[in-house]
């Protein structure tokens, strides 16, 4: 069962740059302080749905992950998903391709 | 096309280096909606598991409402007569027209409404409390009737005083409860206080919640460090309570806490 992931809403607006340290939520008015995973991941997110297969494509090409460092990266985006930065849903697929 | 090479190289760099850390995503929550949740739990869990007790007693029957929306807890309290018409002798001690608040039941400490601890000179015994002031001794019982010490009676009828060689009085206290509530302005965030400790923290710039764990740790705009800790009854006697929480009169304006004042 795969989910997709997805930001909607205002920009966030990074602290320094982009995918580093601190950020600021328009839509919910919370500061965030990411950690480098979580940080770039919320740099490559958009209003698409994605998968996180899709989302490491996005973000760095082709590239063979691990179960480990899928699971890594899952844990990241579940943390995001947890600090309302981000939303998530099953696949398409999973979902007998209803959406 | 090579630019976008080295970009892609340069991100899988990142993103490897990256999957090396466990991924932490803390949370600065702001001020007033720190206080809004922090108060209707408060608020709600004091109703739920305070009841019957002293502690953590709402004004007003709900709390879905911005006013009369406050907690505090109830401590016995005595206040001496205004006038003393044996004695005369002022003192500079005189408790004259005092309230005298037991602040903490616990430890014993007493302290006047003015902030003033008058612990030495205070003896309670069971629901009995003396007050030496100059040379009166005022005396009373925790029981029905009138809050203030009448000096109407001298103290030789009462079995409960041994001390008759002094002029002594003593009253009768009606349920021995004072009901006080302070509300102050904070500059930055809020107060709270960590169950057990018996002290108030003030959070200076925020919390920074750690939403895996729950856990929060202190924020400062110049360096994470422990809150200081506002010692038990400073500030005219705020007192420790038993739940973690910070209070609001009002939810919508997270610049006013309402606190336990002993």
């Amino acid at each position: 069962m795969q989910r997709v992931w997805r930001r909607l809403g205002p920009a966030l607006i990074w602290d320094r740059e982009p995918g580093h340290g601190a950020v600021f939520d328009p839509a919910t008015g919370e500061t965030h302080f990411l950690s480098e995973l979580p940080a770039l991941i919320a740099t490559t997110l958009d209003d698409t749905w994605a998968s996180h297969i899709e989302l490491v494509s996005r973000y760095a090409g082709t590239v063979e992950l691990d179960a480990a460092a899928e699971a890594q990266f899952v844990a990241a985006l579940t943390s995001l998903e947890r600090a309302e930065l981000v939303e998530s849903r099953l696949s398409d697929t999973d979902q007998g391709g209803r959406h | 096309m090579a630019a976008h090479n080295e970009k892609i190289s340069a991100n899988r760099r990142k993103l490897f280096k990256a999957l090396s850390a466990t991924p932490v995503v803390l949370t600065l929550r702001p001020g007033s909606a720190l206080a809004n949740t922090s108060i209707v739990q408060c608020l709600a869990d004091g109703f739920a598991s305070d009841a019957g007790t002293d502690d953590f007693i709402a004004a007003g029957s709900t709390c879905s409402q911005n006013d009369d929306c406050f907690a505090y807890k109830e401590l016995n309290y005595w206040r001496v007569p205004d006038q003393d018409p044996i004695s005369t002798a002022a003192g500079s001690d005189d408790l004259r027209g005092a309230v005298i608040v037991e602040t903490d039941p616990v430890a014993g400490v007493f302290m006047t409404t003015e902030g003033t601890v008058v612990t030495s000179r205070v003896v309670k015994s069971g629901g009995a409390l003396t007050i030496h002031h100059g040379l009166t001794a005022y005396h009373g019982m925790l029981s029905a009737g009138s809050r203030t010490l009448s000096p109407s009676q001298k103290i030789a009828s009462d079995s409960g005083v041994s001390n008759v060689d002094k002029p002594e009085y003593h009253g009768m206290l009606t349920g021995g409860k004072v009901q006080e509530e302070a509300t102050q302005e904070v500059e930055t965030i809020c107060y709270a206080n960590v169950p057990g400790s018996r002290g108030f923290f003030k959070l200076y710039a925020g919390t920074l919640e750690d939403p895996q764990t729950g856990l929060a740790i202190a924020y400062n705009t110049e360096d994470v460090l422990p809150y200081p800790q506002r010692t038990l009854n400073s500030d005219a006697g705020f007192q420790g309570i038993r739940q973690t929480c910070l209070l609001s009169t009002d939810p919508a304006a997270a610049s006013q806490f309402s606190f336990i004042k002993g």
